[in-house]
This record gives structure tokens, sequence and C-alpha cells, in this order.
């Protein structure tokens, strides 16, 4: 491909990379709200399904926009919760687990959206 | 897959940002008519007017997902037998597995790659 024609790829997607990091902050309080009706609804249900989207919308999205570690971190909560929303019984032991996890994404958000103010 | 050239493609997600991101890689590869989607339902009404030679299709989608709408084109005789790969970040082994079973002709997994997005869709067809 002409060189020309790969950087007009490589501007368009910078452009598109800036789109998606301005919607971080939203992305951000969506999960805050997401893990508040999980613990609400009692892990099962809407709560469950709203924090699920959350992370996973992160997690099939974030390395597209070169925000790897981001998707790292929405994976391995996805994947958690994933497994949790389908089993009967939730211990204490696996509420910690997520939320140290969702507390470990919220941190690299949070540092995403500070380095580009 | 087919000889038949690929020239149609519809793609259906509901996330905005990469909506964008697709339909950018997809056009600007030079090969294809792209068509977006942001659901199942306005997929339904979509295809059979825009009548693509391949659907590329997010599962976990509000409303109607991406499972019940490749069921709901089954249905129809004009959409039946149009391709339908996957593109998600819902990827274990059982889940592709699934979709395959189900009828997709592959699974693209989510995150992609936009510089190389359209060689993938062409390497599948």
């Amino acid at each position: 491909m002409p060189d020309d024609r790969l950087s007009a790829i490589e501007r368009e997607i910078a452009k598109l990379c800036q789109s998606f990091a301005a919607s971080l902050p939203e992305r951000r309080d969506a999960l805050i709200a997401g893990w508040s009706a999980f613990e609400n609804s009692g892990w099962k249900g809407v709560g469950a399904d709203q924090l699920y989207r959350a992370a996973h919308s992160l997690a099939g999205s974030a390395a597209t926009f070169d925000f790897a570690n981001l998707g790292r971190h929405a994976r391995v909560l996805t994947d958690h919760l994933h497994a949790l929303i389908d089993r009967a019984n939730v211990t204490s032991d696996d509420r910690t687990k997520a939320q140290q996890m969702l507390g470990e994404l919220l941190a690299e958000l949070s540092k995403e959206i500070e380095a580009r103010r | 897959m087919t000889n038949a050239k690929l020239q149609r493609v519809l793609y259906v997600e509901d996330e905005p940002d990469i909506r964008e991101v697709a339909r950018f890689a997809l056009e600007y590869s030079g090969r294809f008519q792209v068509r977006i989607c942001a659901s199942g339902d306005e997929a339904l009404k979509v295809v059979p007017q825009f009548q693509p030679d391949l659907i590329l299709m997010d599962v976990m989608m509000p409303g109607m997902d991406g499972l019940t709408t490749m069921d709901e084109l089954r249905k129809n005789p004009t959409t039946a037998a149009i391709p339908i790969v996957f593109m998600t970040a819902k990827v274990q082994a059982a889940e592709v597995s699934r979709y395959l079973e189900r009828g997709a002709i592959s699974v693209i997994p989510k995150p992609f790659d936009p510089r190389t997005l359209g060689d993938l869709v062409q390497e599948i067809w």
C-alpha cells in the first residue's frame, strides 16, 4: 500500500482513538453504576447484566483503540463476572475478587483519563 | 469459501466507536460496499433490501442479540443463505463452538486491528 495511503489510515485511526479516549469518563461512570446495581441486585438479574455489559464493552474495544492495558483489565473482570453470573452461589471471596478486579480497572481508567487532561 | 467476489458487507454492532472504526477499516480497504446497522432489529429491516454478500455481527447487543438475529434471518427465504461471521469479545472455546454450530461461518475476535480487518474478512470469504 502506498505510504500516503497508509499515513491517511493512521491519521483517521488516531482520530477515532481520540474519540474513544473522550468516552472513557462515561465508561468509568457506567462501571461504577453497574457495580452498585450489581450489589443491589444480589448478583443476579439486571444489575449483573449492567456491570457485565460495561466491562465486556471495554474488553472488546479498548485494544482496538490502543488501550491494551485497559482491555486486559476489562477482560479479567469480564471473565470473572461471566463465571459468577452462571453460578448458583456467589461467595464473599468471589465478591472481593470482583471488587478488586473492578478497582484495578477503574485505576487504569483514571490513569488514562488523567493522562489526556 | 466461494468463488463469487465479496462486494457488499453489512456490519451489525451496537457500540458506536467500534461501528465507526470497522466501517472506516472496511471502506478504506477499497474492496467493499459497506452498510452499518446499530441493532439486530435494524439489521432485519436492512438485510432484505441491501442483500449483503456477507454479514459481520456482534453477539452481545441490547435487545435482539446476534444469535437471535441470525435465527431470524435464517427464517426469511430471502436472507436465509447469507453467510454470517460473528465479531465478538466472547470467544471462549465453548462460545465459539456454539456460534459455529448455530450456523455462523467464522468468528473474528474482538478487539481487532483496523489496519488488517479488511484482509481478515477477505480471507474468511
